[in-house]
Parts: structure tokens; C-alpha cells; sequence
């Protein structure tokens, strides 16, 4: 009776330690990939990493049913995507509640000195970006983080490969458009 | 992979002379961005201070589980609605011509004795106790035997369409009722009512 409850639970930690095993290999191949999704969102290093931290945590409590490498992977970019906007706007309803609206982009660009916003043309590429609809926005992003391929970013968003050529096709059209006339202006 | 990557991207070129591969090393350029080297064990340690995998849905369930138990304690709870003496009709034409429903008190001290016929109160009460369940805090109702099987009898004969009225039996003098002592009823004094008003215009003084 003892040996079998010894065993039992023997198998229960074995398991366990299983679990705790897959998720520090996904966490360790997708920490980059969850924190560029929220970064490209949020543009602050301190918040892309605690919207990405709040995702893994949650995909923590959810492992049992995500212990598929590109189930993992999908879930967690829709996750950290969701909650990256989320706190975007929570955000800016703070900071237009402070009467700060119209210091955003100068705060921003403070606040991330050290990426790339202190270049004039990196700032209107993130404006053009953020003028994308949601879901040509995502793609775009997703196709340029990590030298993502077409068949990577239909994994990652579980739609067809044509869905996602159509999307960045479009995308990169509204942001030429955009581009060019910001550059007009 | 890049060659797939390729098939999605056309080597057009816009009026701001960016072609989509340009466009594409400026996003990436844009994508850069590296947590910092703590990420990684800041994310561990949040995982740490959370429930176990598959476990924080048992908080759930038991939530769950309470509020089923609750919602099942307060349905078998008895009702408290008032009472209320509903007529189905059906049921108040076949009582009409049923003796009078004595009360058992009374009944068991005097079981000869006859009433007058109140028909109204009558399907009242049966309606009433075959409505709904009358929750008052009154004293038991004590019904002799003999009685109960001559309301049975009437009843039987009434639903095949016959009138036989049975004399009830005589009380079985083995089985004998149980009949708790009513509460003591107080007094009522009534003060005397001077009609002052008539007895002045009569000119006499109160």
C-alpha cells in the first residue's frame, strides 16, 4: 500500500518536474518574442516586460493545455498582444486624465531614449504602424520580429498562408502610402 | 524560411522611393528592441509566486461548487408566501354539496353535531389546502378517522358521478385523538360608549 502511494506520488512529481522543464525551455525560446509583440505596442521597455511577464505567468497557469511548442507560441503572441493594448490604452486614458495628452510622443521619446525613437524617421514609421488596422498591424509586426517567415506568422495567428501574404501585402501599401505622406507634409 | 519570407514580399517601390525590402529592414530595425538580461528571472520568479499549472481552477470549482449549494438551500427552503384562498372552480362545484368541514377540535369533542352550511368558506379552505402549502404558525390539525373515510367515500362517489352522502361511522373508541390545549385566551374589555353629543341636545349635561 505504501510502495504504491510512494510510487503514485513519485509519478505526480515526475510530471510536475516535466511541466516545470517545458515551460522554462518555451519560456527561454519565447521571453524575446512575447516582449517585442508588447514592445511594439507599448514602446516602453518597463511595461513591454510587465505585460510579457503577466502573459507567461498566465500561460503558467494554462501549461497543461499548452504544452504544444506552436499552440504555446500562438497563444502567448495573441495574449501578450491583447493585454500590450490593453495597457496601452489604460495608458493613455492616465495620461489624458492628467492633462498630459499632448506631451505623449515627447514623454515616450524620453522615456525610451535609448531605442530608436530619438530618430526622426523611426518616429513616423511607429506613427505609420499605429495607423494600420489591427489586424495588418500584428501581422506586420509579427513578420518583423525574428525574421518570422509567412508560414511562422499563419502559425502564430492559426489563419491560412494566403491570409497572411494579402495582410502584409496591404500593410506594406498603407505604410508606403502613409510614409510618402508624412513625407509630403 | 527567407525564401518563403520572399514569396509574401513584392520588390515595389513607393513614391518615397522605400521598397518593400527596405521597408521591412526598418520594421525589424524597429523590432530590435532586447529585454533586459533580468527578464528572463523576473518572469520566473512571478511564475513561482503563482498556483501550480492546472491547479487554479480548483479555487474555481469550489467557488462554484458553494454557490450551487447555496442556490440549491435557498429553493428547498419553504416558502413564506402569505396566504391566499384561491377558487378553482372545478373543485368548488364538487365540494358545495360536501358536509361541512368541521374543525377537528370541535369535531372530536362533539362528533353528531351538525353546522350550518358556509359554502364559501368551505371551497375556501379546501381549495386553499389543495393550492398551496399555508405555512402559520397554528396548532396541528387533528382530523377523526371516522370522518376521514367518510369524506372518502363522498369523494369516490362524487368522481363516479354519484351522490351517496354516508353517514359517518361511529368514532372507534380504541384510537383516540390527541388534542392539545388551545392557548388561553385573554379577556377583551370594551370601555362603555357615552354618546356625549346626544345626551347634550337632550339638555342634560355629561
Amino acid at each position: 500500500m505504501h510502495e504504491r502511494a510512494d510510487r503514485l506520488a513519485g509519478n505526480i512529481v515526475t510530471v510536475d518536474e516535466n511541466l516545470a522543464r517545458e515551460f522554462e525551455a518555451r519560456l527561454v525560446e519565447s521571453s524575446t518574442l512575447a516582449f517585442r509583440v508588447a514592445f511594439s505596442v507599448l514602446r516602453q521597455r518597463e511595461d513591454a516586460e510587465d505585460v510579457a511577464q503577466e502573459a507567461f505567468a498566465k500561460a503558467y497557469r494554462s501549461f497543461r493545455q499548452l504544452r504544444d511548442r506552436d499552440r504555446f507560441r500562438a497563444w502567448l503572441v495573441r495574449m501578450t498582444w491583447r493585454m500590450a493594448l490593453d495597457r496601452h490604452r489604460a495608458n493613455r486614458r492616465r495620461l489624458a486624465r492628467d492633462g498630459a495628452e499632448a506631451g505623449l510622443q515627447t514623454r515616450l521619446a524620453r522615456e525610451s531614449g535609448d531605442v530608436v525613437l530619438e530618430n526622426e524617421r523611426a518616429e513616423q514609421l511607429w506613427q505609420a504602424i499605429d495607423t494600420l488596422p489591427e489586424k495588418l498591424r500584428l501581422v506586420i509586426v509579427l513578420a518583423g520580429i525574428q525574421g518570422h517567415d509567412i508560414r511562422e506568422v499563419a502559425t502564430l495567428l492559426d489563419v491560412p498562408d494566403g491570409t497572411v501574404k494579402s495582410r502584409l501585402f496591404l500593410a506594406r501599401k498603407q505604410l508606403r502610402e502613409r510614409l510618402s505622406w508624412m513625407a509630403t507634409e | 524560411m527567407d525564401g518563403h519570407r520572399m514569396n509574401g514580399r513584392s520588390e515595389r517601390t513607393g513614391p518615397t522611393g522605400v521598397d518593400d525590402a527596405a521597408l521591412d529592414r526598418e520594421i525589424e530595425s524597429l523590432l530590435g528592441a532586447e529585454p533586459s538580461p533580468e527578464f528572463v528571472a523576473r518572469v520566473r520568479a512571478r511564475v513561482a509566486e503563482g498556483p501550480e499549472p492546472g491547479q487554479w481552477w480548483m479555487s474555481w470549482v469550489l467557488a462554484a461548487g458553494a454557490v450551487a449549494v447555496v442556490i440549491v438551500a435557498v429553493m428547498a427552503w419553504p416558502s413564506r408566501e402569505p396566504v391566499s384562498f384561491v377558487r378553482e372552480p372545478v373543485q368548488t362545484a364538487r365540494v358545495e354539496a360536501v358536509e361541512p368541514v368541521v374543525p377537528p377540535v370541535v369535531a372530536a369533542q362533539t362528533p353528531a353535531r351538525s353546522q350550518p352550511s358556509t359554502p364559501g368558506r368551505k371551497s375556501g379552505v379546501v381549495a386553499a389546502a389543495t393550492e398551496r402549502r399555508i405555512d402559520i404558525d397554528l396548532p396541528e390539525v387533528v382530523i377523526a378517522d371516522n370522518e376521514v373515510k367518510t369524506f372518502a367515500a363522498l369523494v369516490a362517489s362524487l368522481r363516479q358521478s354519484r351522490f351517496d352522502a354516508p353517514v359517518p361511522a361511529a368514532p372507534d373508541a380504541v384510537t383516540r385523538l390527541e388534542i392539545k390545549e388551545l392557548p388561553p385566551v385573554e379577556p377583551l374589555e370594551i370601555e362603555p360608549i357615552v354618546k356625549v353629543a346626544a345626551l347634550q341636545s337632550e339638555g342634560e349635561r355629561p
